[in-house]
């Protein structure tokens, strides 16, 4: 007996596209549900909970100007979605550089345009150790991601996770 | 011979209105429980248009493209008109950074300038997204200055939305 046959049914019973509308349904259901939890199921499955953590950052150099566009209290989204977390500290710091001068001496120095920011960030991930999931990004120490709220998306490194009490 | 015809239909068209069916439903749904999902945080989702004031800033440009750029000149995108214009233009000579008798200095490039427009637009919004002729609009994201006789890759150095 052949596992199609001709008429496209599986083992001669059931209709291809009958399976397709089943594992559609399927696919709905679970989709349904995960939504209804705010995508609980989907992070209980893979053993992730709800953790606040406080989140440290550095900047990569950018203008002052571009900088003084991270503002307290605003909302960090994920491209046309708002995340549960919100810049709580910034502080621009300089640049520092080193070049070699005409005499050959190594000269350290702020960079003359450029300067750095410590942005903190207080936010709710999915937490499935060792690894804290926020939006479609990973913090983990060194990670280089992106701060991004409604007006900017700047590379940053982590350099701190604490849990928030 | 109308039997045969019957047998030899392998499609049923009720089953592929179904399936359409059913996936238009799950996108309608998947877009539904989302902004449900920003509206459980307290965050209203508003889409349209927004009024914005842009900073952008291209590096390397050659002397005789950079002074193409003019106040007042609509912004290209897609092939047409944006409503966004250039409101100020600045150009200055390039630099690269150096090291001159022991202080970090600014070392001019010769032939290069540097292009700084600002760009008065109604962008398109959804929620926390920004877009001008396609392009996204944020602070650090690259940006092509583009205008009927002007064009350069840039980035954006500032975005105010105006109230």
């Amino acid at each position: 007996m052949k596992i199609i046959n001709k008429d496209l049914k599986l083992f001669g019973k059931i209709h291809l596209l009958d399976i397709l509308i089943i594992v559609l349904f399927l696919f709905l259901l679970v989709g349904l549900v995960d939504k209804f939890s705010d995508g609980k199921l989907v992070s209980s499955l893979s053993g992730a909970s709800d953790l606040k953590i406080r989140v440290s950052f550095v900047t990569e150099p950018y203008y002052e100007e571009s900088l003084k566009n991270i503002k307290i209290d605003d909302k960090l989204v994920d491209n046309k979605k708002y995340l549960d977390g919100k810049i709580s500290n910034v502080e621009i710091i300089d640049y520092k550089i080193s070049k070699l001068d005409n005499n050959g001496e190594n000269i350290v120095g702020s960079h003359p345009d450029y300067k750095r920011a410590n942005v903190e960030v207080i936010c709710t991930v999915k937490y499935a150790p060792p690894v804290y999931s926020f939006g479609k990004q990973e913090f983990t120490e060194g990670n280089i991601v992106f701060l991004t709220t409604e007006t900017i998306n700047l590379k940053a490194y982590v350099t701190k996770i604490e849990k928030v009490k | 011979m109308t039997n045969n015809k019957t047998k030899k239909k392998k499609f049923n068209i009720i089953d592929i209105l179904a399936v359409l069916a059913i996936l238009a439903l799950a996108i309608l749904l998947a877009l539904y429980f989302g902004m449900k999902s920003n509206a459980s945080r307290g965050i209203k989702l508003i889409t349209g248009k927004v009024d914005l004031e842009i900073i952008a800033e291209a590096e390397d440009v050659l002397d005789e493209v950079a002074v193409s750029a003019k106040e007042g000149d609509k912004l290209v995108a897609l092939k047409r008109v944006q409503d966004a214009s250039l409101s100020k233009v600045e150009i200055i000579n390039d630099y690269e950074i150096s090291a001159i008798d022991g202080k970090i200095t600014k070392s001019e490039k010769t032939g290069k300038k540097r292009v700084r427009v600002t760009i008065s637009a109604k962008a398109n919004r959804y929620g926390p997204y920004f877009d001008i002729g396609g392009q996204k609009i944020k602070t650090g994201e690259p940006y092509w200055i583009k205008t009927v006789k002007f064009n350069a890759l840039g980035n954006i150095i500032s975005v105010k939305i105006k109230e």
